[in-house]
Protein backbone atom coordinates (compact mmCIF):
# COMPACT_ATOMS: atom_id res chain seq x y z
CA UNK A 1 0.00 0.00 0.00
CA UNK A 2 1.46 3.69 -0.76
CA UNK A 3 1.32 6.28 1.99
CA UNK A 4 -2.36 6.61 3.40
CA UNK A 5 -3.65 9.05 5.39
CA UNK A 6 -5.59 8.32 8.29
CA UNK A 7 -9.30 9.88 8.75
CA UNK A 8 -12.14 8.59 10.52
CA UNK A 9 -14.26 5.76 9.63
CA UNK A 10 -16.22 5.76 6.90
CA UNK A 11 -19.48 5.85 8.34
CA UNK A 12 -21.33 6.09 4.16
CA UNK A 13 -19.48 2.77 3.40
CA UNK A 14 -21.07 0.99 6.61
CA UNK A 15 -24.29 2.60 5.63
CA UNK A 16 -24.02 1.07 2.22
CA UNK A 17 -22.90 -1.74 3.45
CA UNK A 18 -25.83 -2.68 5.23
CA UNK A 19 -28.47 -1.52 2.71
CA UNK A 20 -29.05 -4.25 0.72
CA UNK A 21 -30.63 -4.26 -2.42
CA UNK A 22 -33.90 -2.59 -3.66
CA UNK A 23 -36.66 -4.70 -3.12
CA UNK A 24 -38.90 -3.12 -5.15
CA UNK A 25 -38.89 1.45 -6.47
CA UNK A 26 -40.82 2.08 -2.73
CA UNK A 27 -38.51 0.12 -0.43
CA UNK A 28 -34.69 -0.87 0.47
CA UNK A 29 -33.82 -4.06 2.74
CA UNK A 30 -31.77 -3.49 5.42
CA UNK A 31 -30.73 -6.93 6.90
CA UNK A 32 -34.51 -8.15 7.88
CA UNK A 33 -35.96 -5.19 8.05
CA UNK A 34 -38.00 -3.26 5.04
CA UNK A 35 -37.82 0.74 4.87
CA UNK A 36 -39.08 3.33 2.39
CA UNK A 37 -36.71 4.41 0.07
CA UNK A 38 -36.94 7.52 0.70
CA UNK A 39 -36.21 7.08 4.46
CA UNK A 40 -32.78 5.41 3.92
CA UNK A 41 -31.93 7.82 1.04
CA UNK A 42 -32.70 10.75 3.62
CA UNK A 43 -30.14 8.68 6.36
CA UNK A 44 -27.62 7.93 3.60
CA UNK A 45 -27.49 11.54 2.71
CA UNK A 46 -27.23 12.73 6.37
CA UNK A 47 -24.42 11.22 6.57
CA UNK A 48 -22.41 13.84 3.91
CA UNK A 49 -21.32 16.17 6.31
CA UNK A 50 -21.49 20.22 5.55
CA UNK A 51 -18.55 21.51 4.24
CA UNK A 52 -17.51 25.16 4.12
CA UNK A 53 -16.98 25.59 0.06
CA UNK A 54 -14.36 28.51 -0.37
CA UNK A 55 -15.90 31.60 -2.21
CA UNK A 56 -13.83 33.31 -5.45
CA UNK A 57 -12.83 30.10 -6.70
CA UNK A 58 -10.94 29.57 -10.20
CA UNK A 59 -13.61 29.05 -12.99
CA UNK A 60 -14.51 25.72 -14.66
CA UNK A 61 -12.29 27.18 -17.72
CA UNK A 62 -9.46 26.45 -15.46
CA UNK A 63 -8.90 22.74 -15.86
CA UNK A 64 -9.09 23.53 -19.30
CA UNK A 65 -6.05 24.95 -20.05
CA UNK A 66 -3.70 22.07 -19.96
CA UNK A 67 -2.41 19.87 -23.17
CA UNK A 68 -3.11 16.52 -22.78
CA UNK A 69 -0.62 14.92 -25.32
CA UNK A 70 -1.92 12.67 -28.04
CA UNK A 71 0.05 9.85 -26.53
CA UNK A 72 -0.99 10.20 -23.16
CA UNK A 73 -4.86 10.53 -24.57
CA UNK A 74 -4.10 6.99 -26.58
CA UNK A 75 -2.65 5.41 -23.33
CA UNK A 76 -5.76 6.63 -21.21
CA UNK A 77 -8.32 5.55 -23.95
CA UNK A 78 -6.92 2.29 -23.77
CA UNK A 79 -7.54 2.01 -20.12
CA UNK A 80 -11.28 2.90 -20.85
CA UNK A 81 -11.42 0.39 -23.63
CA UNK A 82 -10.07 -2.20 -21.36
CA UNK A 83 -12.50 -1.55 -18.85
CA UNK A 84 -15.32 0.69 -18.91
CA UNK A 85 -17.06 1.75 -15.01
CA UNK A 86 -21.00 0.59 -15.32
CA UNK A 87 -22.95 3.42 -14.22
CA UNK A 88 -25.86 2.77 -12.48
CA UNK A 89 -29.04 4.22 -15.10
CA UNK B 1 -40.66 29.54 -5.09
CA UNK B 2 -37.67 26.79 -4.04
CA UNK B 3 -37.88 23.01 -3.20
CA UNK B 4 -36.18 21.94 0.16
CA UNK B 5 -36.32 18.12 -0.21
CA UNK B 6 -32.49 18.90 1.49
CA UNK B 7 -33.99 19.93 4.59
CA UNK B 8 -36.17 16.77 4.88
CA UNK B 9 -33.73 14.53 4.62
CA UNK B 10 -30.71 15.86 6.94
CA UNK B 11 -34.19 15.94 9.64
CA UNK B 12 -33.30 12.50 10.17
CA UNK B 13 -29.40 12.46 11.37
CA UNK B 14 -28.02 15.86 12.13
CA UNK B 15 -25.04 16.22 9.81
CA UNK B 16 -21.93 17.86 11.53
CA UNK B 17 -18.75 15.55 10.55
CA UNK B 18 -15.58 17.59 9.53
CA UNK B 19 -14.48 15.98 6.84
CA UNK B 20 -10.60 16.16 6.70
CA UNK B 21 -9.34 17.04 3.46
CA UNK B 22 -7.01 14.44 1.81
CA UNK B 23 -4.09 16.37 0.56
CA UNK B 24 -1.63 14.16 -1.92
CA UNK B 25 1.69 14.44 -1.03
CA UNK B 26 4.56 14.38 -3.05
CA UNK B 27 5.06 9.98 -2.52
CA UNK B 28 1.85 10.11 -4.27
CA UNK B 29 2.96 11.22 -7.43
CA UNK B 30 2.37 9.06 -10.48
CA UNK B 31 6.11 7.00 -10.59
CA UNK B 32 5.22 6.49 -14.57
CA UNK B 33 3.14 7.54 -17.82
CA UNK B 34 1.25 3.80 -17.62
CA UNK B 35 1.17 4.33 -14.02
CA UNK B 36 -0.54 7.58 -14.49
CA UNK B 37 -2.89 6.59 -16.81
CA UNK B 38 -4.25 3.37 -14.85
CA UNK B 39 -4.63 5.93 -11.80
CA UNK B 40 -6.78 8.30 -13.84
CA UNK B 41 -8.32 5.22 -15.25
CA UNK B 42 -9.34 4.57 -11.50
CA UNK B 43 -10.03 8.13 -10.42
CA UNK B 44 -12.70 8.82 -13.06
CA UNK B 45 -13.99 5.28 -13.47
CA UNK B 46 -14.78 5.27 -9.33
CA UNK B 47 -16.19 8.89 -9.17
CA UNK B 48 -18.51 8.43 -12.20
CA UNK B 49 -19.88 5.57 -11.00
CA UNK B 50 -20.50 7.46 -7.31
CA UNK B 51 -22.06 10.51 -9.80
CA UNK B 52 -24.68 7.86 -11.23
CA UNK B 53 -25.38 6.23 -7.96
CA UNK B 54 -25.69 9.71 -6.39
CA UNK B 55 -28.07 11.17 -9.12
CA UNK B 56 -29.61 7.82 -9.16
CA UNK B 57 -30.60 8.25 -5.72
CA UNK B 58 -31.64 11.99 -5.76
CA UNK B 59 -34.38 11.53 -8.38
CA UNK B 60 -35.46 8.32 -5.85
CA UNK B 61 -36.04 10.96 -3.42
CA UNK B 62 -37.25 13.48 -5.82
CA UNK B 63 -39.74 10.62 -7.31
CA UNK B 64 -40.56 9.54 -3.67
CA UNK B 65 -41.62 13.18 -2.22
CA UNK B 66 -43.88 14.27 -5.57
CA UNK B 67 -46.81 13.84 -3.43
CA UNK B 68 -46.09 16.33 -1.73
CA UNK B 69 -44.94 19.14 -4.01
CA UNK B 70 -47.31 22.05 -4.34
CA UNK B 71 -48.15 21.96 -7.63
CA UNK B 72 -50.21 19.30 -10.39
CA UNK B 73 -47.37 19.89 -12.49
CA UNK B 74 -44.67 19.54 -10.67
CA UNK B 75 -45.54 16.31 -8.90
CA UNK B 76 -45.83 15.12 -12.42
CA UNK B 77 -42.41 16.78 -13.78
CA UNK B 78 -41.16 14.76 -10.20
CA UNK B 79 -42.58 11.37 -11.54
CA UNK B 80 -41.39 11.03 -14.69
CA UNK B 81 -39.31 8.99 -16.45
CA UNK B 82 -35.91 9.11 -17.36
CA UNK B 83 -34.63 8.53 -21.01
CA UNK B 84 -31.18 6.56 -20.70
CA UNK B 85 -29.45 10.12 -22.35
CA UNK B 86 -31.32 12.16 -20.06
CA UNK B 87 -29.35 10.73 -16.98
CA UNK B 88 -26.11 9.94 -18.96
CA UNK B 89 -25.97 13.81 -19.79
CA UNK B 90 -26.83 14.77 -16.26
CA UNK B 91 -24.45 12.02 -14.86
CA UNK B 92 -21.66 13.52 -17.17
CA UNK B 93 -22.38 17.37 -15.94
CA UNK B 94 -22.02 16.34 -12.13
CA UNK B 95 -18.85 14.08 -12.90
CA UNK B 96 -17.12 17.15 -14.57
CA UNK B 97 -18.05 19.52 -11.99
CA UNK B 98 -17.02 17.22 -9.40
CA UNK B 99 -13.37 16.89 -10.58
CA UNK B 100 -13.49 20.92 -11.03
CA UNK B 101 -15.32 20.85 -6.98
CA UNK B 102 -12.22 18.93 -6.09
CA UNK B 103 -9.66 20.86 -8.17
CA UNK B 104 -10.89 23.80 -5.95
CA UNK B 105 -10.46 21.85 -2.83
CA UNK B 106 -7.22 21.02 -3.47
CA UNK B 107 -5.73 24.72 -3.84
CA UNK B 108 -7.05 25.84 -7.44
CA UNK B 109 -3.47 27.23 -8.16
CA UNK B 110 -1.11 26.65 -5.79
CA UNK B 111 -1.72 22.75 -6.07
CA UNK B 112 1.46 20.87 -6.98
CA UNK B 113 2.01 20.80 -10.81
CA UNK B 114 1.84 16.75 -11.28
CA UNK B 115 -1.69 17.10 -9.39
CA UNK B 116 -3.19 19.89 -11.78
CA UNK B 117 -1.89 17.56 -14.42
CA UNK B 118 -4.01 14.73 -13.03
CA UNK B 119 -6.94 16.71 -12.70
CA UNK B 120 -6.48 17.73 -16.34
CA UNK B 121 -6.27 14.91 -17.34
CA UNK B 122 -8.72 13.41 -15.25
CA UNK B 123 -11.52 16.02 -16.41
CA UNK B 124 -10.29 15.15 -20.39
CA UNK B 125 -10.58 11.60 -19.80
CA UNK B 126 -14.89 12.17 -18.57
CA UNK B 127 -14.91 11.53 -22.45
CA UNK B 128 -14.17 8.01 -22.47
CA UNK B 129 -16.94 7.28 -20.06
CA UNK B 130 -19.82 9.34 -21.48
CA UNK B 131 -19.07 10.83 -24.83
CA UNK B 132 -21.40 13.31 -24.80
CA UNK B 133 -21.82 16.13 -23.55
CA UNK B 134 -17.84 16.79 -24.27
CA UNK B 135 -16.44 17.75 -20.70
CA UNK B 136 -15.29 20.86 -22.55
CA UNK B 137 -18.62 21.77 -23.70
CA UNK B 138 -19.53 21.67 -19.67
CA UNK B 139 -16.87 23.58 -18.41
CA UNK B 140 -17.51 26.69 -21.26
CA UNK B 141 -21.15 26.60 -20.31
CA UNK B 142 -20.18 27.50 -16.62
CA UNK B 143 -16.91 29.25 -17.48
CA UNK B 144 -18.25 33.15 -16.61
CA UNK B 145 -19.54 31.54 -12.49
CA UNK B 146 -17.01 33.28 -10.05
CA UNK B 147 -18.46 31.89 -7.25
CA UNK B 148 -19.18 28.72 -6.04
CA UNK B 149 -22.79 29.53 -4.93
CA UNK B 150 -23.35 30.91 -8.33
CA UNK B 151 -21.81 27.71 -9.99
CA UNK B 152 -23.89 25.11 -7.99
CA UNK B 153 -27.02 26.99 -8.46
CA UNK B 154 -26.35 27.38 -12.49
CA UNK B 155 -25.33 23.14 -12.50
CA UNK B 156 -28.26 22.44 -10.57
CA UNK B 157 -30.44 24.47 -13.40
CA UNK B 158 -28.69 22.41 -15.94
CA UNK B 159 -28.76 19.24 -14.84
CA UNK B 160 -32.66 19.99 -14.11
CA UNK B 161 -32.87 20.74 -17.97
CA UNK B 162 -31.00 17.91 -18.70
CA UNK B 163 -33.10 15.32 -17.31
CA UNK B 164 -36.00 16.86 -18.96
CA UNK B 165 -38.01 18.68 -16.88
CA UNK B 166 -38.92 21.45 -19.42
CA UNK B 167 -40.50 24.30 -17.55
CA UNK B 168 -40.63 23.43 -14.28
CA UNK B 169 -36.75 23.02 -14.23
CA UNK B 170 -35.79 25.72 -12.35
CA UNK B 171 -37.90 25.15 -9.81
CA UNK B 172 -36.78 21.45 -9.21
CA UNK B 173 -32.74 22.53 -9.49
CA UNK B 174 -32.67 23.39 -5.89
CA UNK B 175 -33.29 19.47 -5.48
CA UNK B 176 -30.14 18.88 -7.09
CA UNK B 177 -27.82 21.15 -4.97
CA UNK B 178 -26.69 18.62 -1.92
CA UNK B 179 -25.17 16.29 -4.83
CA UNK B 180 -22.33 18.93 -5.32
CA UNK B 181 -22.23 20.69 -1.72
CA UNK B 182 -22.27 17.47 0.04
CA UNK B 183 -19.94 15.53 -2.39
CA UNK B 184 -16.73 16.18 -0.64
CA UNK B 185 -16.35 13.04 0.95
CA UNK B 186 -16.79 10.88 -1.84
CA UNK B 187 -14.25 12.44 -4.18
CA UNK B 188 -11.94 12.61 -1.46
CA UNK B 189 -12.36 8.84 -1.12
CA UNK B 190 -12.15 8.39 -4.96
CA UNK B 191 -8.78 10.79 -4.99
CA UNK B 192 -7.22 9.33 -2.10
CA UNK B 193 -8.18 5.56 -3.39
CA UNK B 194 -6.65 6.23 -6.88
CA UNK B 195 -3.54 8.04 -5.41
CA UNK B 196 -2.34 5.35 -2.78
CA UNK B 197 -3.14 1.96 -3.88
CA UNK B 198 -0.71 -0.21 -4.82
CA UNK B 199 0.41 -0.58 -8.36
CA UNK B 200 -0.12 -4.43 -8.34
CA UNK B 201 -3.51 -3.57 -7.63
CA UNK B 202 -4.56 -1.27 -10.81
Amino acid sequence: MRDQISEPKDKTKDANDKAGQPTDLNTLSVGRTVIPAAVAAARIMAQFPKVDIPINTPTTRWLLQGDVSEADRLAVAQEFRRSKPKLLV
Amino acid sequence: MYLNLESKAVSETPATTIVPVFKPMPGHTPRSAKDRCKRIHRYVSSLATAASAQLKQALFVLRNASTELPSPELQAAARKQYSQAEFLSATKELLCIWVHLEAVDQGGETMSGWLIEFLQFSLASTDFVIEQPSAQSIMEEHGDCTETKVLIEHVCQSISHRLGYGPMAKLLAPAFAPLLEKSRLLRQQALRDALTIDAAEL
